[in-house]
């Protein structure tokens, strides 16, 4: 990219925040009630972090890794790349994160 | 009926009939040839970046594919998108669907890529639901060493009409005119506006010059420069020229250079849209009312 110095952040913005936001709301329409299984692997997560039991690292990096899979497979590879190609190398980091806290 | 009489009585008829022909001759969008072929195209077209990436909302591509429909409607026919806009290359081609306009747009895209060339421009047709582009770009001068020789061989092959380049923001001017020169090319895109003047220094000549069709893009600076210029009252002078607003008042601007072919402004809304085509209607500023225009935007 030549002129690198010339282009500001906006420059690389593709869509409007109007679209943005929709997404969030179609992906939060389309995905419930997924929400609150969301909000009870949070407060498992909590509770393992809080317990010191012996394993629960383990479990805790395990369902994390499931929240980062399913973000980047849920919202940025099926819903985010549509409106921003770069998402599609999102979904690749989020899977490669959660690769790193399985392993 | 004495002839007299007669007379008399025809001379309301016939200044109705001057009216109306003034009425048709505003009511015609303004078009210019493309050099190359002398084909005309309607001065003010439609851009689609930002405005048309608005991924799988169905209301949203619904609304894109109405802001088409009084595209064409109010006389409009070039289109401009691009791999790099995201979804608009498909919301464009289910407006097309949808209106079964595929024939009369004129299609304009681009090849934004450093390698498959072919393959992209493939999947953009896809998207277009188009037999073929009538305007393929080397968006940003991207790998142009690689791009525009598949493109004039396509051209060659009857697989495409036209063959252009493009860049923005005054970016790489020297290497487009460079490329201007060497190469034989029927469009270049470039940025220019009522502040945005550097394309006049030695592009717009070129063009002119060398029989290179023009494209604009970013007329408004990307609705920044719009936003400006609304915090003031439109100029009474601006009457003179049939502009009603704003926007007419910087298109009329940009279509009335000698060396413009086509503006494409990019918008998502109806009302935007229908000011955007007025200004390919009525009078046309001549060179001492564009200096007047821009030395007025500049002051504001």
């Amino acid at each position: 990219m030549s002129e690198w110095w010339t282009y500001r952040l906006s420059d690389f913005l593709m869509f409007s925040p109007r679209t943005y936001w929709r997404l969030v709301e179609l992906y939060n329409h389309d995905v419930w009630p997924a929400q609150l299984a969301g909000l009870a692997v949070g407060f498992a997560a909590l509770w393992l972090a809080a317990s010191r039991r012996a394993g629960a690292g383990r479990v805790l990096a395990a369902l994390l890794a499931v929240a980062w899979l399913w973000v980047g497979w849920a919202f940025h590879w099926q819903r985010y790349a549509t409106i921003n190609w770069a998402a599609q190398y999102f979904a690749v980091a989020y899977a490669i994160q959660a690769g790193l806290l399985l392993g | 009926m004495k002839r007299r009489t007669l007379l008399l009585h025809l001379l309301p008829t016939l200044g109705a009939v001057r009216v109306y022909a003034q009425n048709v001759a505003l009511s015609k969008p303004l078009s210019k040839p493309i050099p190359s072929s002398g084909e005309q195209i309607p001065v003010i077209g439609l851009g689609s970046w930002i405005t048309f990436n608005v991924g799988n909302d169905r209301p949203a591509r619904a609304h894109c594919a109405e802001v088409m429909r009084h595209f064409f409607d109010a006389g409009g026919r070039l289109i401009d998108s691009s791999p790099m806009y995201g979804s608009s290359q498909g919301v464009i081609g289910d407006g097309l669907q949808q209106l079964s306009a595929q024939r009369h747009v004129f299609s304009a895209d681009k090849v934004w890529t450093a390698s498959a060339g072919a393959a992209q421009i493939e999947a953009s047709r896809q998207l277009w639901r188009v037999p073929r582009f009538d305007l393929l770009q080397v968006h940003n001068l991207l790998a142009w060493q690689e791009q525009l020789p598949l493109l004039q061989a396509m051209k060659a092959a009857g697989r495409l009409r036209y063959v252009g380049i493009t860049t923005s923001e005054g970016r790489r001017h020297r290497e487009m005119e460079q490329i201007m020169r060497d190469h034989r090319i029927d469009f270049v895109q470039l940025s220019y506006n009522l502040l945005d003047r550097e394309a006049e220094e030695r592009l717009l000549p070129l063009a002119r010059e060398r029989g290179i069709a023009v494209l604009v893009n970013r007329p408004f600076r990307q609705g920044a420069l719009l936003h400006q210029l609304q915090r003031h009252p439109l100029p009474a002078w601006a009457s003179e020229i049939d502009c009603a607003n704003w926007a007419q008042f910087a298109l009329k601007f940009v279509v009335s250079h000698p060396a413009v072919t086509c503006a494409i402004p990019a918008t998502g809304h109806v009302a935007h849209l229908r000011e955007n085509m007025g200004a390919a209607l009525g009078r046309m500023p001549d060179e001492a009312f564009r200096r007047r225009m821009a030395a007025h935007a500049l002051a504001l």
